[in-house]
């Protein structure tokens, strides 16, 4: 289909346009010079379009969210969405069923996700889920953190047998990125141990946290793979842990290339200062300096009041969570690989951790350099991803921040800094935090921007974004929650808000170069660990609805 | 008031949680006639399944063997609603303010996660009467009463509130309390896994008490004498107790 977006006042970060009125050519998929005259016209009257958004860590897929959506039937009852003309039928708030998710996702203008924490041996079912995830592109970062293999090979110093290894087992789980969560706690924690800090051993393996990072991004380099390693750091939600996060920046030394060499997630979670819950302070200052110093790019992992679920493959943290809140909870104990656990919070303005919680993600955003940082909210865990048009509107309005800042309880005042932030957003900045930095750090460069080839993925918002003013958030707010029209690969799949046409979207994984004698030794290796045989570990390339190879040049 | 009449007894249950006194107060006849309900997977107009006689105002009254109309007051919030005969599943589940008067019987999950109103039900209760919706918290507020007997798992996970049975209740009253006043004849295994709250019951029966809890002594309350348990020391730390009045 052929077609020409008339009169959008664009902001598009990576080729520096920055709202100018233009008319956008679309042709076959993919944005043109030129068109052929039988092209549909549409007038979007001076309207707000951005490149697609893309969501650089979600957990939407996968036996984690599977296992939450088991353990919370009441969230379920709480958003219902009823099956409609082409629309298919789902339920759940933050847990939501993979149909809604991807047309909630569309709604908003979004068309890029990455499924974040797939532990090897669930890849199938996440990529079965991720199939059927309607609209948006979509890929998923398999976890290398408490994987036996991988520990075994830092610990007798094989690098080679290792490299070996990431590339067959992204082949395997058809991965895209190498994921870290908490490495090697979750294992200590198997043996009753806690780590404290990069260098503790993990119990029998005998490496450190330390060296889990540095060899697997001495790897990531060395196969140059697209995206960087995917780092949850040690010690998420431990008041003081600020000091772990710096050491994990520090471990950046090497030379990079064209992209950053770690990307740090959900960093608001990691940016805790004080030595309990009575003195836990924001340390958002602190990580955003050295964020800055370092080549790193981060995500923020906002907390938003409400109810929610939590999930991520550390285990321990969540174990710990459920002691404190003494709700419900699950462990999934994945083999030899991981252990991801899953408990219901909920987020109260008067909680006072909960208030400066939700202060720093907002501190960081505003105060790391904007070409390093990505917007998330951890989905689920600092709160479902529907809140994202609220999150853009806090930080593009000082005037709605203290607006909720005044109804916080008032350790917000003492122990964070949001109150002294005075910086906020422009539109262009958003489409930065939101849209084109999580291009440039999965080196996904047809998206992302607006430029000629890129890749159709296009959202207008029903906002005049020359008129509006930062003090009129709720109108942003709901502007990007509701995108006036979404185009995915050309097709219009958005209108006024609502799903027209739910298509089907890609999935990318990235195929790395290994030789095949690592198959011989892993043979072994699973016959003695693993309930399954190798050849049933493996997901084909057949089993992915619409998939795309992207090799990476060693 | 406005009285709707069951015309004829569906084979396939109806959903009537659009027929509330707060969504179709002060609207005619033929206007509530034209309400959709659930029938199955289908939407219909209400006026398929019940004559209306009168305009509506807060009160409603149901009239016929309810026993295949599901969520009658579900969720409501003001007003009253009158049932003359049996209703069927979900009878005043999430209610949070008003009143229900089921004459008859009450089917399963009745007063599900109730959080305030009254409901009273002259007949007997099936299964899970005022406990927690599946996963969530239970109920916190308001008042259940209850003439008859009534099913398993009445009060399960309850928060606060009242539900007072007239009859002996099933297995596992008032489990996982805690908060909230459980009054009934006798009870299997009740209070299993409480850990606040009270229930009072009038005799002890066979394996009326699961084995986590423990005598302590005899206490007057308004004026009679109760034989004090504490439990379920199953759980650990525990404040719950279970008054009976004859052993």
């Amino acid at each position: 289909m052929n077609l020409i977006l008339k009169n959008g006042i664009v902001y598009d970060p990576i080729n520096g346009i920055n709202g100018e009125k233009m008319d956008i050519l679309i042709r076959d998929g993919r944005i043109v010079e030129d068109v052929p005259s039988d092209a549909k016209v549409i007038d979007v009257g001076n309207r707000l379009v951005m490149p697609g958004g893309f969501d650089i860590h979600s957990h939407i897929a996968g036996g984690k969210e599977n296992a939450g959506r088991f353990l919370r039937p009441e969230d379920s009852v709480k958003k219902v969405f009823v099956r409609t003309g082409r629309l298919r039928s789902g339920s759940g708030y933050s847990v939501p069923s993979i149909f809604p998710a991807g047309y909630e996702y569309a709604r908003m203008g979004y068309t890029t996700v990455m499924a974040p924490a797939m532990p090897p041996l669930s890849a199938r079912h996440t990529h079965h889920e991720l199939n059927d995830l309607p609209i948006l592109d979509k890929a998923a970062f398999p976890l290398f953190d408490g994987n036996w293999f991988v520990m075994d090979c830092i610990a007798s110093g094989d690098i080679d047998l290792l490299r070996n290894y990431a590339a067959w087992l992204l082949d395997a789980t058809k991965g895209f990125a190498i994921k870290i969560v908490n490495p090697g706690g979750t294992e200590a924690w198997g043996w009753r141990k806690e780590l404290n800090g990069l260098d503790d051993p993990v119990p029998y393996f005998g490496v450190t946290p330390r060296e889990i990072i540095c060899c697997l991004m001495r790897v990531c380099e060395d196969l140059n793979l697209p995206h960087s390693i995917h780092l949850h750091c040690n010690n998420l939600g431990v008041p003081g842990n600020y000091e772990t996060t710096v050491e994990t920046i520090k471990t950046c030394k090497m030379n990079s290339k064209d992209r950053q060499l770690l990307h740090l997630t959900h960093v608001q979670f990691h940016s805790y200062g004080g030595d309990s819950w009575k003195n836990f302070e924001s340390m958002s200052e602190v990580i955003a300096k050295y964020v800055n110093r370092y080549d790193v790019t981060i995500d923020t992992g906002n907390v938003l009041f409400g109810d929610t679920t939590t999930m991520t493959a550390d285990g321990p943290l969540e174990y710990h969570l459920q002691l404190l809140t003494g709700r419900k909870w699950v462990n999934k104990d994945i083999e030899a690989e991981t252990a991801p656990g899953i408990t219901p919070v909920l987020y109260t303005p008067r909680s006072p951790v909960n208030a400066v919680q939700w202060a720093i993600g907002l501190e960081i955003a505003l105060l790391a350099d904007v070409e390093k940082v990505m917007l998330t909210t951890d989905h689920p865990n600092g709160a479902p991803f529907t809140a994202y048009p609220k999150l853009i509107a806090l930080l593009m309005s000082k005037k709605y921040r203290d607006g909720v800042m005044s109804r916080l309880n008032k350790a917000v005042e003492s122990r964070a800094i949001i109150g002294s932030i005075d910086k906020e957003y422009d539109f262009y900045e958003i489409a930065m935090v939101t849209r084109s930095n999580q291009a440039r750090a999965t080196k996904m460069l047809d998206r992302g921007h607006l430029g000629t080839g890129a890749v159709a993925d296009i959202a207008v918002y029903d906002i005049n974004p020359i008129e509006i003013s930062p003090s009129d958030y709720a109108t942003i707010e709901n502007a990007f929650s509701r995108s006036f029209l979404a185009v995915k690969d050309g097709q219009i799949v958005v209108r006024d808000g609502e799903v027209v046409n739910p298509t089907q979207g890609k999935t990318y994984w990235v195929k790395a170069e290994y030789e095949k004698w690592i198959e011989r030794e892993l043979k072994e290796y699973f016959a003695e660990y693993y309930t399954v045989s190798i050849q049933n570990f493996f997901v084909g390339r057949d089993e992915l609805r619409r998939e795309v190879c992207v090799r990476a040049q060693a | 008031m406005c009285v709707l009449r069951l015309k004829d007894r569906s084979e396939i249950c109806i959903e009537v949680d659009s027929l509330l006194p707060e969504k179709i107060s002060g609207m005619k006849a033929e206007e509530v006639e034209k309400v959709k309900i659930r029938y199955g997977k289908l939407l219909v107009d209400a006026g398929e399944f019940f004559d209306v006689e009168d305009k509506a105002n807060d009160t409603i009254i149901f009239e016929g063997n309810l026993e295949k109309v599901k969520r009658i007051g579900f969720g409501m919030t003001r007003g009253k609603i009158i049932v003359k005969g049996n209703a069927g599943m979900y009878a005043g589940a999430f209610i949070q303010g008003g009143r229900i008067l089921i004459e008859g019987n009450a089917g399963s999950f009745a007063a599900l996660g109730m959080k305030g109103g009254e409901i009273i039900i002259k007949g007997d209760c099936g299964d899970r009467a005022g406990s927690a919706y599946r996963g969530s918290e239970g109920m916190t507020g308001g008042r259940l009463i209850i003439y008859g007997k009534c099913g398993n798992e009445a009060g399960f996970g309850m928060k606060g509130g009242e539900i007072i049975i007239g009859k002996e209740s099933g297995l596992f009253l008032g489990s996982g309390m805690v908060g909230g006043v459980i009054k009934a004849e006798t009870a299997k295994r009740a209070g299993s896994g409480m850990r606040n709250g009270q229930i009072f019951l009038d005799r002890y029966s066979d394996d009326t008490l699961p084995p986590g809890f423990l005598y302590s002594g005899v206490v007057e309350v308004d004026g009679t004498a109760y034989h004090v348990f504490t439990g379920d020391h199953a759980e650990g730390k525990t404040n719950g107790r279970v008054f009976i009045k004859s052993l």
